[in-house]
Parts: C-alpha cells; structure tokens; sequence
C-alpha cells in the first residue's frame, strides 16, 4: 500500500458508494503504485482495472505480486496511450497533489472518460484559506503560466519542484477547493461533490508515529506537522462527466 | 543472545500475543501492535512505547 494515503480503502469504499458503477465497468487508476486498489476493485466490486504509475520500483513489486495485473509506465499528465470515452472511472488518490500540471491531468481524464463516467480525486487541502492568500496565488500562477518551462530545466528534485510550482488551484501540494471545483466545472464535470476526511489524516499521521516514530518520509511530510502553517486537510471528491454535451 | 521475555495475563495465565489494538484519543483513532491477552482482551503497554511513541502522538494530536 501506499506509504501515504490517508484513509485506506475507507474512503476509497465511500467514493465507490458515490459512483455506484456495475460489475465489469473499467477503471483507470492515476498513481496505482503497486495496484493494490485495482486489486480490492477488480475483487469486491467486478470492475476491470487498468493502472498507470511513474516509479517503475513499485511497478515491479505489483507485477511480481501479480503478474495478472494490467500496471504500466505513465503520467496522468499524458493519458495518450489511452483511448477516448473508454472508461467509466478514474481515480487519482493523492496522485494529484504531485502531478506537474494537475488542471491538464483532470483534462486528460475527463478526455478517457465515457459519458457518464466518474471521478475520484482523494488529496490534501487547505483548510479555509485566506481569500488574499487565494487572490495572490491565481495572479502568481497567471503570471508563471506565461513562462515557458523547459526539458532539464529542473534541478536534482524535479517531482518537488514541480509540485511547489503555483497553480491556481494549489499551493506547496495542498488544494484549494473552491479554484479546484471551477476548474472542474470549467472542464465540464457536473455533479461535483466533496467531503472533508481530515480524520483520517489525523488518524494516518498517529498510527505512522507509533510504528515509525517519525513523519519523515512521508510525502508532503510539512502538511502533517500539527504547527502546519496551513492547517491542512483531506478531501474526497467525486465528479461526473456528464451524459450530454 | 537475550531470549524474548513471555508475558502471561495474569488473569487467565495464558501467554499474551502481538495483536492490532485500536487506541482513542481526542475523537481521533489509531491501530497499533501490543501485547494482549487472546481469551479476556487485555492489552499490556510497554513504559517505553507509552512515554515515547505514544506520549508523542498525544502531543500531536493535542496540538492540532
């Protein structure tokens, strides 16, 4: 399993609740890891999964687990390897947090996506933002937009750079969840819906303490220090690409 | 080499085992491994893990 998702396989439960997708009906997992989710999926609720993940390490442990399973090389950024309207679920548990451009990842996956499709986005959040903080960031990630970025322009850390670069829509790996609501609906989601699950971040953070007795090596390792600057949340969400155009 | 100390519940004398035990604290739950006993359930934490581990995930949730 992840060595960070908050939650487990509750809230991925809670948000198959939301879907409500038949048996058979196939789902793309964005940031699969060793694929233990498309696993549970494939077992509990008959879907028939395909996954993507950028650490070829945790690739291997999966295919070495079970060969079974339908895992390969990829970024959520880039889903061309995919067709159009050919799946009737995405998911992206805190995957979308460490995508370079996570407004073009929430594109590609509404571009697989069948009408009628779901999404499922789990990540970190900000917990009632300052609405300068919010004005500052949009203007800041307008003005960077316009810059280009180039190949070997990153340093030794590129996932982290990337993942502090500004976006309108998050700030050092945590969301905003009104900017990440229009974007959705300005991509053409319908039927947004989202819930706080910060419990389950509290609850991850006490049980990586008492087996590790520490936070570090935890993705995002700032966001669960309890003196967080940003008091930081989780959120789940799930989304609809709707049945017309 | 040091042969790992058996703990017997006192209670029902018979060996107590690692188990998943689910700790409260603060409306916030968390699951660890601890020694308890398979027929009444008693769970034995050890000084150590309470004042270090332990005592330092109180702290965090606390200042939350």
């Amino acid at each position: 399993m992840s060595d960070f998702r908050p939650g487990g396989l509750r809230i991925t439960r809670k948000a198959m609740e939301h879907w409500k997708l038949p048996r058979g009906a196939r789902v793309l997992d964005v940031g699969c890891g060793t694929g233990e989710t498309m696993e549970y999926l494939e077992k509990e609720y008959g879907f028939t999964c395909s996954g993507i993940d950028l650490s070829m390490a945790r690739l291997k442990e999966g295919r070495t687990r079970n060969p079974g399973l339908d895992i390969q090389y990829g970024d959520g950024e880039f889903l061309d390897g995919f067709s159009s309207y050919s799946f009737d679920g995405v998911l992206m548990e805190c995957t979308l947090s460490l995508i370079n451009l996570p407004d073009e990842a929430l594109h590609e996956a509404y571009c697989v996506l069948k009408k009628g499709g779901r999404l499922f986005v789990s990540d970190l959040y900000i917990k009632d933002p300052d609405p300068g903080f919010v004005k500052a960031l949009a203007i800041e990630a307008e003005r960077q937009s316009k810059k280009p970025h180039r190949e070997m322009e990153c340093g030794d850390d590129c996932a982290e750079e990337h993942r502090s670069r500004p976006s309108a829509l998050r700030s050092d790996g945590r969301f905003l969840i009104d900017p990440l609501i229009e974007q959705l609906t300005e991509i053409g989601y319908r039927s947004i819906a989202w819930e706080d699950c910060s419990q389950e971040l509290d609850n991850f953070v006490a049980e990586k303490l008492m087996r590790d007795g520490t936070l570090e090596g935890c993705l995002c390792d700032a966001a669960l220090h309890p003196r967080d600057k940003f008091k930081t949340g989780y959120f789940m969400l799930t989304a609809e690409k709707p049945l017309q155009d | 080499m040091e042969e790992k100390q058996k703990l017997i519940c006192d209670k029902c004398k018979v060996e107590m085992v690692e188990l998943e035990v689910e700790f409260s604290y603060l409306n916030r739950s968390f699951r660890h491994k601890v020694p308890r006993c398979p027929e009444c359930g008693q769970v034995f934490i050890p000084e150590k893990l309470a004042t270090g581990r332990m005592s330092e995930v109180e702290k965090n949730l606390e200042e939350k």
